[in-house]
């Protein structure tokens, strides 16, 4: 499948600038769950994400498993996003991002710390101070969190360059459950707001963008598509359709109906 | 893809990058390897949770390479110390007990 960024695109919207960083795509992808990681490079590379989050492991010590994802992803043409999933305390997702920024391509992490096993819900208190941590230690920090707007402006005081409050829970591909409430983070905070999971298809990710936000990151919404390489061109169009959307703004909604041709000049 | 890059290696480091070690160094949470170890001249180590032995003068360069691990691939933390300057991985010496953590990037999201 061949996909042509039009050429009006670039001049209708302005790129998205994370900390002075500029991205070439408002679409963040995850490298998790594919079926294999040839699928998962086919699909990034349609999606046109710029940003791909990579988790830390543990390397198998016997090598039955396959190698590191980075065999797979030229670091050289999209930039990596650690992140720290999987941690439920604050000690464990800063040890997390220390080790992810000793792998030595970036000081940015998409920082995580998991509250509840069984929905994923964000740690609202451990990530505010998690985020305090490493933006002292000179991190740029992402912050995963819920869509409460508190939370959000706290991560905000505390230094984030980004807040990721979640469209739905992980993996949940139930889509955006309260645009009223990203759309009352996205007024209120100054820097970029980057709706983060839950996203399952490409009408949630078109709605989501609707809102105003600055982009979205997704990762099972690819990998678990029946072809996950054609739902990341869905998903590129998507987003570049729900950020145009948005741009131009829509028209209002009414009640009634309102005719399209004009009532004058009927037969008589 | 064109050009597929080695792109297994992770960038060089810079010793300006070496940080103070950022927990203290211990032993307290590996199990107990020095003891249980019969062979004179070797040490036992947990890696990645999992107790190995080695010879006891072995660096932890030796010991990446005995995993056939290549260092610019892997991040290690030893005894909770995050090691960013991987040109001092062949003169680190390791004791019985020791705790050490190689890690990568996998797919996640």
């Amino acid at each position: 499948m061949t996909i042509t960024l039009t050429a009006e695109m670039s001049a209708l919207d302005t790129p998205l600038v994370i900390k002075g960083r500029e991205f070439r795509s408002r679409l963040m992808v995850g490298t998790g769950k594919y079926a294999t990681l040839d699928l998962m490079r086919r699909a990034i590379e349609t999606s046109g994400a710029e940003v791909v989050t990579v988790a830390v492991r543990r390397v198998d010590l016997d090598r039955t498993k396959d190698e590191s994802v980075l065999a797979h992803l030229d670091p050289a043409q999209y930039f990596l996003l650690a992140n720290t999933a999987g941690c439920y305390s604050v000690a464990d997702a800063v040890r997390y991002a220390r080790l992810a920024r000793a792998a030595g391509f970036n000081e940015w992490v998409k920082l995580e710390v998991i509250a509840d096993e069984q929905t994923l819900l964000p740690d609202p208190v451990g990530v505010v101070e998690a985020t305090h941590t490493l933006v002292a230690e000179g991190f740029q920090v992402m912050a995963y969190t819920n869509d409460d707007l508190v939370t959000a402006l706290r991560l905000e005081d505390a230094g984030a360059v980004a807040v990721m409050p979640l469209a739905s829970p992980i993996g949940s591909g139930l889509g955006l459950l309260n645009p009223y409430a990203i759309r009352t983070i996205k007024h209120r905070l100054g820097v970029p707001v980057i709706v983060d999971a839950g996203v399952g298809t490409a009408s949630d990710a078109c709605i989501t963008m609707e809102q105003g936000v600055d982009g979205v990151l997704m990762n099972t919404g690819l990998a678990a598509a029946k072809d996950p390489v054609g739902m990341a061109a869905a998903m590129r169009y998507a987003v570049e359709a729900g950020r145009l959307a948005f741009l131009a703004g829509r028209m209002p909604r009414r009640e009634v109906a309102v005719p399209s041709s004009p009532r004058a000049g009927m037969l008589g | 893809m064109p050009n597929v890059p080695p792109a297994t290696i992770f960038p060089r480091m810079t010793p300006s990058e070496t940080h103070e070690p950022l927990v203290a160094a211990g032993r307290a949470t590996a199990p107990d390897t020095s003891r249980r170890d019969a062979r004179p001249g070797s040490i036992g180590l947990t890696i990645n949770g999992e107790v190995r032995t080695v010879p006891q003068d072995a660096t932890l360069a030796d010991v990446l390479r005995s995993l056939s691990l290549d260092p610019r691939t892997v991040v290690v933390e030893h005894n909770r110390e995050i090691l960013r300057d991987r040109d001092a991985y062949a003169t680190r010496r390791l004791h019985a007990g020791d705790v050490l953590e190689l890690v990568h990037f996998v797919g996640g999201g």
